[in-house]
Order: structure tokens, then C-alpha cells, then sequence
């Protein structure tokens, strides 16, 4: 840990919501879990769960390494009953956007689960609830909640971690969730302000906002870092980046066809069980929102020095879509 | 293809507009496809119209071209919408005697 830059292991996990059986908050939900999600902000116990969290038995894998794809994980079920497993964590079956039923295996602990439940687990949930939710990261920024799609490495995490050392706040980091249309404007359910991200883009600027912890998995060198300040109800979607690699910086309008078509290439249920994407409701959701929010490509090399003037043009660019 | 060859939409597909463009899903590959223009307004007509002769005139009062160009470009897109199983082609029972 001493090689990260101007930051120490940080013993003191945030105490809400840190222990077992407690109420948490995600996503305007109240998560009633019996595995530590110790990222979130607490809910107060008497409250009714909308969703549950519970520790059950051993992993099953039914289908085996048939099914297995090379990431190690397997599908099985239909969109209201879905189980998600992973070779080297254990199961998550998760049903009808209210239970997460957890099946890990013996030696993985919570700090590995907790991650997972609130990814892969409330990412499923809320699809299953009828949100439209893209793989995303997103930014409360002065024009309103910024937010960036891109694949896995394409730097999301990193895009938002540059923003929120500059003083922005992080809304979300790999789920973004939007409620069913009808809306003038788009405003995202408040994902936990946690964020995985590699050692290297833990910049002493931004630990100066935020606290790490240990290791994602073990065997994986991402850290989790969350935010230490006061959550904040997000605020309407102002602008859409889709993140790309390219030897310069540049901003290009998408629209129409195009358009949605990035925002379903980036849904979230989708990547895990494709008939999630199925539905014409699905489709609709994306054509709608194609229509509201402006989307860009942003063109940008993977240079990290280059990350400030990036955040800069950001910052600058998405004024001009201020939703106020 | 001729003027009475019927197009018929499939059921393995799901479309979705977006001001003057579409979208398409085709259910059997998952793959998207998304029409810009002329395409968005052959699939928009194939919605009330099932005969390739009628679309070809449609599309002739629509668009500033030839009608062989516009017979040979709009015979070419149907015929990929059917090979990405997005519609069916049949030969209509009727004769067509209007051109």
C-alpha cells in the first residue's frame, strides 16, 4: 500500500451502514442486508427493505463450465429470476427487483462480496424494477449530472475520479440507473459513491476527497474508494460522453439512429442476460432518451497527464447544456 | 423482385423511432441495426404497404432520383432486411395489371 501516491490504508471504514442485518440507502432504495455494504449511507431500521440481501449456502453452478465465459462467469434463469455466478466469488440469484440471494464461496469474504452485491446484484435489481440502466459512470457538475459509457477499460472510473478531485461529486460509478420516461428531464436514482480503480489513478488530489480501502478480489489489484462527504440527491442528466481511445481530444455530436444505438451497445442488464434488451419497452427507453439528453463521442488518448486538461474541456463543454 | 412481390415485417423484430431515424432489433441474431433517411422511410412505409411496386412509387414521389436507381437501391435494402431476417418475401397470388 505505501506505493500509492500521498494516501494511507484507511483503518476507518465509514461507520454507517458497516454492519450486518443493517438498512442501507442506493439508488432512492432501502436495502435490507445481511452482508456488511459498508459504502453506503444508512437507512434507519424501521423502515420497510425494498430490497433484501441474504446469505444463503453453497454455489450450485447447475450448468457448469458450459455455460462459463472466459471472465470466469455464468448466466442462468429468465430476466425476473436470474442467477449470475463467478468461478472465484460464488452466486448471486436475484428475482423480481426485491431479493439478492447470496451463495458464496467459502473463502471469499465480505469485502469482496459487498462490491459485487452492489454492482452486478442492484444493476439486475433495478433493471428488473423497469429502470433503463447503462454501465456508466457520473458526476454532479455545475450544468447538472454528467455522465460517461464506455466498455471495461475505457476509463470511466478514471474520467470520474478526475472530476471529483477537481471538487465535482461522484453520483455513480459502473451502474447508472434512470427511472421509466415520461420525465422532461432525466435524472438518475443515486447510485453508492464508491469506485473501483486501479493504483495509478489514485491521485493525491483525489484522496484528498475520498478514502480507499483494500483490494477489490484478492487477486485483483483494484482498489474500492468511496466518497467521504454528505450524499446529495442527483440533479437531470445535462450530457452523454461515449469515451473512446484516439491520439487527440476531440468532442463529435451523436444523434439520432447513432445515438441510441450507443446507449443500447451500453445498457447494463443486457451484458449479463440479453434478454434484458428484448423488449420493446427496453428499445423505446433508449430511443427516448436519445431524444432528451445530447450524446457525444469523446475522442482522447489514455495518456493520464492529459487528464486534467480533459476534465478541463469537460467542465467547459457540458456548461453549455446547463439544465437550469 | 418484381412490382407484386409482398414484403412482409418479421415477428423476430422489434423497431423503435427516433425523430426521422430507426432503429431495429433483430430478436434472432440480437444484433441493431439503425436506418438513417431512405431506409427509415421504406420501413416506416412497409408498416401500411406490402407491395414492392407500391413502395418504388412512394419512394419515387419522396426522393429525387431515376426510378431504375431507386428500383435497383430499394430491391437491394429489402432484400438485406430479409437476409437479416427483419422481413419475409412472397410473390403475391394477385396479379398487379395497374403499371
Amino acid at each position: 500500500m505505501a506505493d500509492l501516491p500521498g494516501a494511507e490504508l484507511s483503518n476507518t471504514m465509514p461507520i454507517l451502514g458497516k454492519r450486518a442485518d443493517s438498512m442501507a440507502e442506493a439508488y432512492g432504495l432501502k436495502i435490507k442486508s445481511d452482508i456488511p455494504l459498508p459504502q453506503l449511507p444508512h437507512a434507519h431500521s424501521d423502515l420497510v427493505a425494498d430490497v433484501t440481501v441474504t446469505r444463503c449456502g453453497s454455489p450450485t453452478n447447475m450448468f457448469g463450465s458450459e455455460t462459463t465465459n472466459a471472465e470466469g462467469r455464468y448466466v442462468w434463469g429468465d430476466s425476473l429470476a436470474l442467477t449470475v455466478g463467478w468461478n472465484s466469488i460464488g452466486e448471486l440469484r436475484i428475482s423480481n427487483g426485491k431479493r439478492i440471494d447470496v451463495y458464496p464461496l467459502e473463502e471469499v469474504g465480505d469485502a469482496t462480496l459487498s462490491p459485487v452485491i452492489m454492482g452486478v446484484g442492484m444493476g439486475v435489481i433495478m433493471a428488473q424494477r423497469g429502470y433503463y440502466v447503462l454501465h456508466a459512470s457520473a458526476v454532479s457538475l455545475e450544468s447538472g449530472t454528467v455522465v460517461f459509457l464506455g466498455f471495461k477499460g475505457d476509463g470511466k472510473s478514471t474520467m470520474a475520479a478526475s472530476l471529483v478531485s477537481r471538487g465535482h461529486q461522484l453520483v455513480t460509478d459502473d451502474v447508472l440507473a434512470l427511472p421509466p420516461g415520461g420525465l422532461e428531464t432525466v435524472s438518475p436514482a443515486p447510485g453508492p459513491r464508491v469506485m473501483k480503480l486501479w493504483p495509478e489513478n489514485l491521485s493525491a488530489a483525489l484522496m484528498d476527497k475520498m478514502s480507499y480501502s483494500e483490494r477489490v478480489h484478492p487477486e485483483y489489484d483494484k482498489r474500492i474508494v468511496w466518497s467521504n462527504g454528505e450524499s446529495v440527491s442527483p440533479r437531470p442528466i445535462s450530457v452523454i460522453y461515449v469515451l473512446e481511445e484516439a491520439d487527440g481530444i476531440s468532442v463529435s455530436k451523436v444523434e439520432g439512429q447513432a445515438a441510441v444505438i450507443e446507449l443500447l451497445r451500453h445498457a447494463y442488464a443486457p451484458r449479463f442476460f440479453r434478454p434484458f434488451a428484448e423488449s420493446r419497452r427496453h428499445l423505446q427507453a433508449a430511443a427516448k432518451l436519445a431524444e432528451q439528453v445530447p450524446i457525444f463521442r469523446l475522442s482522447r488518448p489514455s495518456n493520464l497527464s492529459q487528464l486534467p486538461e480533459i476534465s478541463g474541456m469537460i467542465e467547459a463543454h457540458s456548461a453549455s447544456f446547463s439544465d437550469h | 423482385m418484381t412490382n407484386s412481390t409482398q414484403i412482409t415485417l418479421s415477428n423476430e423484430q422489434l423497431a423503435a423511432s427516433v425523430g426521422a431515424e430507426v432503429v431495429l432489433l433483430g430478436l434472432n441474431t440480437g444484433t441493431y441495426y439503425g436506418l438513417e433517411a431512405v431506409g427509415a422511410h421504406i420501413w416506416n412505409l412497409l408498416q401500411r404497404t406490402q407491395l414492392f411496386g407500391d413502395i418504388v412509387d412512394d419512394v419515387l414521389s419522396e426522393f429525387d432520383a431515376e426510378r431504375e436507381v431507386i428500383i435497383r437501391d430499394v430491391s437491394q435494402f429489402i432484400k438485406t432486411l430479409e437476409a437479416e431476417g427483419l422481413v419475409h418475401l412472397a410473390e403475391s397470388q394477385i396479379e398487379d395489371v395497374s403499371r
